[in-house]
């Protein structure tokens, strides 16, 4: 059934004046026009999917949703943060996707949204996927068969988890606080030394860092290719993963900033899940650098950094300024001497998770990054950050400069890695 | 480091960006916090500060605002000063001009520009783009549409400025590589604008079709950011001055201006942060401490020495009207003036014209001291550190004096101070 959360995002419509803002900041409808923009896809077009809700409820397949330009719609989620009217646009689109899609995911969809199978998978045989990933007719093979865009930027498999490095951590010192850490697939499986620099950062900070084990998808790339049951399925098990924890009083904190954001709000919001678990967890939740901020802000952050004299453009990813937080990560580097952060204005990368992975997408997620890519090399920075894996991803692909998260760089200032 | 700002602006529209800009360039450490966006993107994009006192046409809208304002004390210009208002405007075309987008006007001269339905509009600063389409100019006009461009009809346009004395005449024209859309939305034009072939390909269909001696007008999609360069470069293929007709939202040019804002706010250091609704505040008594805004998990508190509360009226949410007329400020909930009045029925059912003719002497507002403190129950300032600009301010009627940007840009430069 639809939960009391889900009626309030899609009564939300009835305050749309049609006035397009959130077309006007639409990065997708400004590179294409097989998206004509979220106002005619969203508000617009929902009021002639009322019919399809009973489809979108966990048990349901749906026929296709009216709209099929639904499909291009990338999820970034500015249409929400712009409209003055707080119609929730993008949640809204999410769940039109969902019913358009009717559970019936190509199989690439299925692959690509399995961040953790593919993790499990490829990380014992990391060498022999590497090469393939890395070689471009093997690629193309891909492309061919699956649809996964030849020059899309899929990471390389670490060759050992995070979780692995987690175990034989021992801790350094003496904490006042506990948290959980989050991690997501990406740490463990891509960016194993970002969880690493993530706890060392905390524990420079007091924190004694507890990494749940088992911790598994978030289940967001299924989310936003649009199997819903899956990605139901997905936030059962996470949610009873970090439960206890959240129960036991801890902040959890999490690097992967749109992993982060499902456990915060879109569990409820968009997938429609209303027990009290998933209340209890989202109000332990914490982005990274939110946390961090809010301990300076209780006088609790060690904030004697060493210089970074450093160039670093930072792109706020867009799922990252779907926690309305500000930008803490800004305001951590303001702390850091000879720090030199130029914000980023641009409004997407393009990838958008997934989205830009796809053979038919891939040029569009390109062409609504190509401004971001052009500040980031016009800045002629060291290395840029973004709290986005697949942001980061993204951004080294299309401008040719390394990207770290914000952590890395609070860990050089405080002289536990260099850069 | 302090963990607080030492300004908070509520609201992204002309008021708060200017209080905001402000205060940044004098050296307070600035966050401007909003629901969305707003006021820029909804307006025409040009500056207005005074069309009409009394439903009569002033000829220098800075000296009549002084004369507005002594002879109505509660007007917003008397409060700002009229000497707010000189500054504000200045300041206003020096950021506009840093941030590549001049503006033109004086604030002493009414221009007079042609509406999207033909009409002489008064303003008193117009964006570079559409200043040729002053009507006091002679030069005859040739409206120029967009077939598949919706609410702009040339034709109309042309013969309600015949009506009014000037000499025009409509063009219509298909986009050049749009003749298969249905319909064509402003922002896609001005993308398009943006592109130099593009701007080749509509010139030459334009160019031939044009007399000596015409000014040309176009809907306001010359361009997003590269909007001057188009300009130029349209003037040069067709040999004759062009400018942009406002159109309905979204507006181009409003998004110019709020683009324009935010980039100097970020050059300077300022935090703007759209998508965050504030919901609440703290406060010890005397001072706003802090403002309160939903996040994905959790509410969170932004600590501060001062709040400019620049939420826009009525239209814009900053106060909500429910169904028994009360009104309501929906931040710190302020005393609201000038509520609406029970509009007169016939047959039980509220009589139209009564929400339009003179039922107040203006839309629900708040009232300030001379510092622009809103007041609460008992007249005195609600709190010492908390400011009001822009359309929030009771006693003007924006609609039909045209003084909205006037207004906000004075009431933000001196909320800013």
């Amino acid at each position: 059934m639809e939960s009391r959360t889900v009626r309030d995002v899609r009564l939300t419509l009835d305050h749309c004046v049609k006035c397009n803002i959130c077309t006007t900041a639409c990065p997708v409808a400004a590179v294409t026009p097989l998206f004509p923009g979220p106002k005619y896809v969203g508000p617009q077009a929902e009021r002639f999917r009322l019919e399809l809700e009973p489809m979108l409820a966990p048990e349901g397949g749906a026929p296709p949703s009216p709209d099929h330009s639904i499909d291009y719609c990338s999820g970034c989620g500015i249409c929400s943060q712009v409209c003055p009217q707080g119609v929730k646009i993008a949640e809204i689109n999410t769940r039109a996707r969902a019913a358009y899609v009717g559970g019936q995911l190509p199989l690439r969809n299925q692959l690509i949204a399995r961040p953790d199978l593919l993790g499990t998978l490829g990380t014992p045989f990391a060498p022999i996927a590497n090469a393939t990933l890395a070689s471009p007719p093997l690629r193309g093979v891909i492309e061919g068969v699956l649809g996964i865009h030849a020059e899309a930027p899929l990471p390389p498999f670490a060759g050992r988890t995070f979780q692995q490095w987690a175990r034989r951590h021992r801790r350094v010192r003496a904490a006042v606080r506990s948290v959980a850490y989050f991690h997501g697939c990406s740490t463990n499986y891509y960016e194993p030394g970002l969880g690493a620099l993530t706890v060392q950062v905390l524990e420079h900070n007091g924190c004694r860092v507890i990494v749940p084990r088992d911790q598994t998808c978030c289940g967001l790339p299924l989310q936003s290719n649009g199997d819903f049951q899956a990605a139901r399925a997905a936030a059962q098990r996470l949610v009873s993963t970090l439960l206890p924890y959240a129960e036991a009083g801890y902040d959890i904190v999490a690097t992967s900033t749109s992993c982060g954001l499902m456990l915060k709000r879109e569990y409820m919001e968009i997938l429609g899940l209303a027990g009290p678990e998933f209340k209890t967890v989202s109000a332990r939740m914490w982005d990274i650098c939110e946390y961090l901020w809010h301990l300076h802000e209780q006088g609790e952050l060690d904030t004697d950094f060493q210089p970074v004299p450093l160039t670093v453009p930072y792109h706020a990813p867009c799922q990252q300024k779907g926690h309305g937080i500000g930008k803490p990560a800004l305001d951590l580097f303001g702390l850091i001497p000879q720090l030199r952060v130029v914000e980023m204005t641009a409004a997407c990368c393009g990838i958008a998770g997934t989205y830009g992975l796809k053979k038919e997408k891939y040029q569009i997620a390109m062409d609504v990054g190509a401004p971001l890519f052009a500040d980031i090399r016009a800045a002629q920075p060291d290395v840029a950050a973004c709290d986005s894996e697949t942001c980061r991803w993204q951004i080294t692909h299309g401008s040719g400069v390394r990207a770290v998260h914000p952590v890395a760089v609070l860990a050089q200032a405080y002289g536990i890695a260099d850069l | 480091m302090s963990a607080g700002y030492d300004l908070i602006v509520v609201g992204a529209g002309y008021a708060g960006l200017m209080a905001a800009l402000t205060a940044q360039e004098a050296g307070r450490r600035t966050l401007v916090i909003a629901t969305g966006n707003g006021g820029t993107h909804l307006r025409t994009g040009c500056i207005d500060v005074l069309g009409y006192i009394d439903g009569k046409r002033v000829d220098d809208p800075v000296r009549a605002a002084a004369q507005l304002a002594s002879a109505r004390p509660t007007h917003p210009y008397a409060t700002t000063g009229v000497e707010a208002l000189g500054v504000a405007l200045l300041v206003f075309k020096q950021a506009m001009a840093r941030a590549g987008y001049p503006f033109e006007g004086d604030g002493h001269t009414a221009l007079l520009l042609p509406s999207a339905l033909g009409a002489a509009r008064p303003t008193a600063l117009v964006p570079r783009t559409m200043a040729a389409g002053d009507l006091r100019r002679p030069e005859p006009i040739v409206v120029v549409g967009f077939d598949n461009f919706k609410d702009f009809y040339p034709a109309l346009i042309a013969e309600n400025l015949e009506r009014g004395g000037h000499r025009a005449r409509a063009i219509m024209l298909t986009a050049p590589g749009f003749e298969h859309e249905a319909d064509l939305p402003p922002l896609t034009l001005a993308r398009a604008f943006d592109r130099a072939p593009f701007r080749s390909a509509l010139a030459a269909q334009l160019g031939p079709r044009l007399r000596s001696g015409e000014r040309v007008a176009f809907p306001a999609v010359l361009g997003l950011t590269a909007a001057l360069e188009a300009l130029a470069d349209l003037e040069k293929r067709l040999g004759a001055p062009v400018f942009e007709i406002p159109t309905l939202p979204p507006s181009i040019p409003g998004i110019r201006v709020f683009n324009a804002f935010d980039r100097l706010l970020r050059a300077a250091g300022a935090r703007v942060q759209i998508g965050h609704p504030v919901i609440g505040f703290k406060t010890d008594g005397l001072r706003v401490t802090a403002l309160t805004s939903q996040t994905a998990a959790r509410d969170r508190d932004w600590a501060c020495d001062a709040v400019v509360l620049a939420t826009g009226g009525v239209a814009s949410g900053g106060i909500v009207v429910d169904s028994h007329r009360v009104a309501r400020e929906v931040v710190f909930g302020l005393p609201v003036v000038a509520a609406v009045a029970p509009p007169e029925t016939v047959n039980g059912l509220s009589a139209p014209a009564a929400y339009f003719e003179r039922p107040t002497p203006s839309l629900p507002g708040l009232a300030v001291d001379a510092a622009l403190r809103p007041l609460d129950a008992t007249g005195t300032a609600a709190y010492l550190n908390l400011y009001a600009a822009g359309a929030l301010l009771t006693g003007a009627e924006p609609w039909r004096e045209k003084s909205s940007e006037g207004i906000s840009l004075a009431s933000g430069w001196r909320a800013g101070q």
